[in-house]
């Protein structure tokens, strides 16, 4: 799978080459755990949903922090990089039923879409649950700042939008399961070790990491943004 | 003849009229005594959770708005009532006697912890065995807006 990397003979290239930095694949895995957390948290005898409003919370900071990292991280975290026309999706689309895809070092032209389309559902579901209340004890961080009837509409909406978001999940999960176990593009792997064997690939290679400075400010930026706009907008940060 | 026919008309539609009138008076009754059910319910829940200090009276009070409405309430689900802007599952009406048993249930457990409850750690004991009955009713009676 992955050839270790070996420094003593410099005259031979490595067997695999980067694909994904250290930071987007982090926030990643972690986005993956906490939105499984999210739905255990929620039906597995969290009675008060203490556990389910600060998972929720952390899963706000991951977004916040993948969509600044989209914009100033590794190259194959990019948005700007990986999100092309309709056209490339098409002909992506194409190739793939001919059976011969292009390989792609990062998100492939439909990938990518997939991953804004994952981001926005899941985002969607943390931002109606900010406002949503079961009627009875619980009322999420910012339930004080909105009217009854907008507070009725999120708790909806948060019940609405789930169901969604599995049928998007189990779309994602195959078509990552087929790339790496049918196909002959481990994704999965590369999504674990950051690396994919040296091949040809569309997109430019290898990908360059964001730094770690960065990462980190994404990230300290991504916390003020929520437990701050949270606060500026009224509410409790701290359910 | 034809006059016994207007006057059959009109005495048939002003019955279907007050049909219509009295099944949404209903339906607004019941919501608005479970409106009272959240009002007292959410500062309570706030001290379940620290957020707000402990406060026996408003406590006391909660538990009598239970205990009261809940008897209210009963009636209020009338065979045929399911219709129109309400949240009510027509379940409602196949599992009468369990859906009337939890609100008999609901108003004897506020009636105990009314007198159980005397500071709190007994309300810490004892509020979220009480409440956990919404939830329950809710889960299979009421609709998911
Ligand atoms: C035995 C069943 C039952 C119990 C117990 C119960 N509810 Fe309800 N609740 C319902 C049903 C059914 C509705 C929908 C009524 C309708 O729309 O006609 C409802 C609706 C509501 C609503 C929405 C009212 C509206 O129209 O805006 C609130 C708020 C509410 N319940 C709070 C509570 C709270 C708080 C408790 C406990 C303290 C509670 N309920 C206990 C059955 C129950
Ligand atoms: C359960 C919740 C999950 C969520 C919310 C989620 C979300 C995401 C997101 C947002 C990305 C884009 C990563 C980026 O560009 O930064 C991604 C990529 C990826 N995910 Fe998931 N994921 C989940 C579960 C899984 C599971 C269970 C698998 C394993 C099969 C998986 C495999 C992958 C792979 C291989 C990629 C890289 C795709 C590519 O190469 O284009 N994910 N995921
Ligand atoms: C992507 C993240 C999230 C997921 C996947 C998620 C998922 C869910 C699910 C499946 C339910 C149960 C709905 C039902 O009963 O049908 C729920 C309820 C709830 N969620 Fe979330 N949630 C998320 C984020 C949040 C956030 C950020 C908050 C607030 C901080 C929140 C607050 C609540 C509350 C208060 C309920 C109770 C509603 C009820 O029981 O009627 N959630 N959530």
């Amino acid at each position: 799978m992955d050839a270790p990397l070996s420094r003593s003979a410099a005259t031979t290239p490595p067997a695999t080459v980067l694909a994904w930095d250290l930071p987007t694949r982090i926030a990643k895995w972690l986005l993956a755990v906490l939105v499984g957390l999210a739905f255990a948290s929620r039906y597995c005898g969290d009675g008060a949903l203490v556990w389910h409003q600060w998972n929720g919370l952390a899963i706000l900071v991951v977004l916040v922090f993948r969509v600044l990292w989209g914009l100033v991280g590794g190259s194959t975290a990019r948005f700007s990089r990986f999100l092309r026309g309709p056209g490339a999706v098409l002909s992506y689309g194409v190739a793939m039923l001919r059976g011969r895809p292009p390989h792609f070092l990062g998100h492939n032209p439909a990938g990518g879409w997939m991953v804004i389309a994952l981001l926005g559902v899941v985002g969607a579901q943390a931002l109606t649950g900010l406002f949503t209340t079961d009627d009875i004890a619980v009322y999420a961080p910012l339930t004080n700042v909105v009217s009854d009837e907008t507070m009725a509409r999120a708790s909806a909406w948060h019940q609405q939008i789930y169901p969604i978001l599995l049928l998007l999940l189990g779309l994602h999960v195959a078509a990552n399961l087929a790339h790496s176990f049918l196909g002959s593009d481990n994704l999965i792997a590369a999504m674990i070790t950051g690396r994919k064997p040296r091949g040809t690939f569309a997109d430019r290679d290898p990908a360059t990491p964001g730094s770690v400075a960065r990462a980190v400010g994404c990230l300290v930026v991504a916390i003020a943004t929520v437990f701050g706009g949270i606060a500026l907008a009224g509410g409790n940060p701290f359910p | 003849m034809r006059l016994r026919l207007a006057v059959f008309a009109a005495f048939a539609s002003a019955l279907a009229a007050t049909a219509v009138m009295a099944q949404s008076d209903v339906i607004a009754q019941r919501e608005a005594l479970m409106k009272e059910f959240g009002r007292a319910t959410r500062p309570v829940g706030g001290m379940l959770r620290g957020g707000t200090p402990f406060d026996l009276a408003a406590v006391q009070s909660a538990l009598d708005v239970y205990a009261r409405n809940a008897k209210a309430l009963v009636p209020l689900f009338p065979e045929g009532s399911g219709g129109g802007e309400t949240e009510a599952l027509p379940s409602i009406w196949q599992k009468k006697a369990e859906f009337d048993g939890l609100f008999d249930k609901f108003a004897a457990d506020a009636t105990a912890a009314r007198a159980a409850i005397t500071d709190e750690a007994s309300f810490k004991a004892i509020f979220p065995g009480v409440i956990r009955t919404c939830g329950t009713c809710h889960d299979s009676f009421r609709k998911k807006s």
